[in-house]
């Protein structure tokens, strides 16, 4: 592509993409953007259906193919301008994020194997992690679900910068996201995967840890072994289950939460839970999939008996690898007081730590499986929740804590 | 094209060639550019202009005509000077003189800490130890990296790994100092235990600080301590495998 050419179709995408401060030049909040430095220009390759050389690739460009996955009676929606086509290069990886600035969160802008899809599962600051951290200690408030919220801009305030579809920050612009980004933009959860990646990573070390200095304390020396050995094949262990558990339980907590939330509509009336997709997202893409979409009002013809609404929330994978991730927090100080050698307080202190856990990931999850669910429902699938935890709790137990121990 | 790219730092095999003196190039008495020895890319023509900078010194060799013995020393040495400034950290010296890396230093520390870890363990477990150390030193240094990428960082990948390399010197000294404590104290007295525990919980924060000045420039502000604490973990987690081998 021609760079003249290339150039001219950036301004025009950036005209289209805010035509209120092309329009209106003197309006008060509009700044003048910086001059880009010559070495932070790029010239972006510009995919339209035309001359995507992928198109498989790249959902961004196939949104006006009809949606195999939307069942919605409605029409799909209208095929994204141009400027929403535009596939923004992965930035500079040193490029500073603003910690309020969820980064551009258009389905089509990074793909998984690129850096850049990552960096906007770790937007996170030391003051954020903290937070987190201690509301997950908490298990009597849903407070740390809301906290997921933290760092997300938000469509009413004036944001300090925002990202343009072709990637570019312009500090001081009003965010003014097109019109078909921004409910993404603006319901997305900060959700991190940095918190529930160190966590577990310190949890299996420390029971690495943990169940070696508590066999040593009580190590007496027998014919058979006649001197004290260091296990490595504790850390092993602890890796095969806890990564497996996070994965394999918040993928099916995610799973119930996506498929088994069914509103009970009377029959004949179109199903709610269908949302027109209007962000053109990719439904299979689980990572990104956008969040507090509402789904369509009732009709005024709908008779009042109409039990409920259908589910308002709609969660992504990420957002339950991060509850169900921060719920181990309350295991890494159990495990560090594990290696006082008694038993019995061992004991308490894991049962402890289970219920503390499970009711953090049931108190904050109950108003999502109440939300457009029965309570029977809630119960049934928190409950498998709960079941699974106390044999995660009675696995680490077992082979970390008591095991060492018997021997 | 580097700023996009996070392996690439810029860093290209002409900053570890000194530039050469001008006398040393040109064994081709005529215009000629003598294009095998020419090994920093440079127009041979460019250094006629130069007079002759050290007149004092022997001749430079070229790099391809020097003995091989000298290449190794001249290499070696460059990792002693990297591995002194990780015993010694000094902000600026360390930022500067870690740009240019390699991955010859934390082969040898990663190698040396196994090779003296598996020595001394048990011969039951010194296979098992000696894999352990290798995988765990080379694979936390490339996750430690890419969650300081993620993070924001603005690092280059080699250039991390290489630098999470250097700095664990301090544990392989002191697993060498722990080995011959063993061999004069015996394993099996409450001194050496004592000693072993200072050492290692001295060379563990001394491991930690040495990469807090290169970290703290390249992460943004207000996530240093997300970007510390794993490396603190890492570096916890081979302290503890010095720590535990009897």
């Amino acid at each position: 592509m021609q760079r003249t050419s290339s150039e001219a179709t950036i301004s025009a995408n950036r005209a289209q993409a805010f035509p209120l401060k092309t329009a209106t030049p003197e309006s008060k909040t509009t700044i003048p953007a910086p001059p880009v430095p010559p070495t932070l220009q790029f010239q972006p390759t510009i995919y339209t259906e035309g001359n995507d050389p992928y198109p498989f690739l790249n959902p961004a460009t196939t949104t006006s193919a009809p949606n195999p996955f939307v069942t919605s009676s409605e029409p799909a929606p209208p095929p994204l301008a141009p400027a929403q086509l535009a596939q923004p290069p992965a930035a500079p990886a040193g490029l500073p994020v603003a910690p309020g600035d969820g980064g551009p969160l258009t389905v089509g802008d990074a793909h998984f194997w690129k850096l850049r899809f990552w960096q906007r599962y770790f937007n996170v600051d030391t003051k954020m992690v903290g937070k987190r951290l201690l509301l997950s200690l908490i298990p009597i408030t849903d407070a740390f679900w809301r906290s997921l919220n933290d760092g997300v801009p938000s469509s009413s305030s004036a944001s300090t910068a925002v990202v343009d579809p072709g990637g570019m920050i312009f500090p001081g612009e009003k965010a003014q996201p097109p019109a078909a980004v921004a409910p993404t933009l603006a319901t997305r959860r900060n959700s991190d995967l940095y918190g529930p990646f160190w966590i577990i990573t310190s949890l299996i070390f420390l029971m690495g840890i943990v169940g070696n200095l508590a066999s040593w304390f009580e190590f007496v020396p027998t014919e058979a072994q006649p001197t004290w050995r260091y296990n490595f094949y504790d850390v092993t262990y602890a890796t095969a289950s806890l990564y497996p558990f996070l994965l394999f339980c918040s993928g099916g907590l995610w799973l119930l939460l996506t498929f088994c939330r069914k509103p009970e509509a009377p029959a004949g009336s179109p199903p709610v839970t269908s949302v027109p997709n209007p962000t053109g997202a990719n439904p299979a893409d689980v990572f990104s999939a956008p969040i507090g979409t509402p789904a369509p009002a009732p009709t005024t013809t709908a008779p009042a008996a109409q039990p409920k609404a259908g589910p308002t929330t709609t969660v992504s994978l990420v957002d339950m690898i991060c509850v169900v991730g921060y719920s181990f927090t309350v295991y890494l100080p159990v495990a560090i007081v594990s290696i006082l050698p008694w038993a019995a307080l061992r004991w308490v202190l894991i049962v402890l730590a289970c219920a503390m856990s499970a009711a953090f990931v049931c108190r904050n999850l109950w108003g999502l499986f109440m939300e457009g669910g029965s309570l029977w429902r809630t119960v049934l699938f928190l409950g498998l929740y709960v079941l699974a935890s106390v044999g995660i709790s009675l696995f680490m137990e077992f082979f970390f804590f008591v095991y060492a121990y018997a021997h | 094209m580097s700023a996009n790219n996070p392996f690439d730092d810029g860093h290209t095999p002409q900053a570890l060639v000194p530039p050469l003196p001008a006398a040393s190039v040109n064994p081709v008495a005529s215009g000629a550019p003598d294009l095998i020895s020419d090994t920093t890319g440079l127009i041979s023509g460019q250094e006629t202009a130069a007079p002759a900078q050290n007149p004092g010194q022997p001749q430079a060799q070229d790099t391809l005509n020097e003995p091989v013995w000298q290449t190794i020393w001249r290499d070696f040495r460059r990792i002693a000077i990297k591995m002194s400034f990780v015993f010694l950290p000094r902000k600026s010296r360390v930022a500067s003189e870690l740009h240019d890396w390699d991955l010859w230093g934390p082969l040898v520390a990663t190698l040396t800490l196994a090779v003296i870890l598996s020595l001394t363990a048990p011969p039951s477990q010194s296979e098992l130890l000696f894999t352990a150390i290798f995988v765990i030193s080379w694979l936390g240094g490339s996750v430690l990296t890419f969650n300081s990428l993620l993070l924001g960082g603005k690092i280059s990948f080699f250039q991390s790994v290489s630098l999470f390399g250097y700095c664990l010197f301090p544990l392989t000294f002191c697993a060498f100092l722990v080995a011959i404590l063993k061999l004069v104290l015996g394993g099996d007295s409450s001194l050496f235990l004592v000693l072993k525990i200072i050492f290692v919980v001295v060379t563990l924060g001394w491991s930690t600080f040495a990469c807090v000045p290169f970290l703290s420039d390249l992460v943004p502000t207000g996530r240093k301590t997300l970007a510390l604490y794993p490396v603190f973990l890492f570096f916890c987690c081979m302290a503890w495998m010095v720590l535990m081998v009897k």
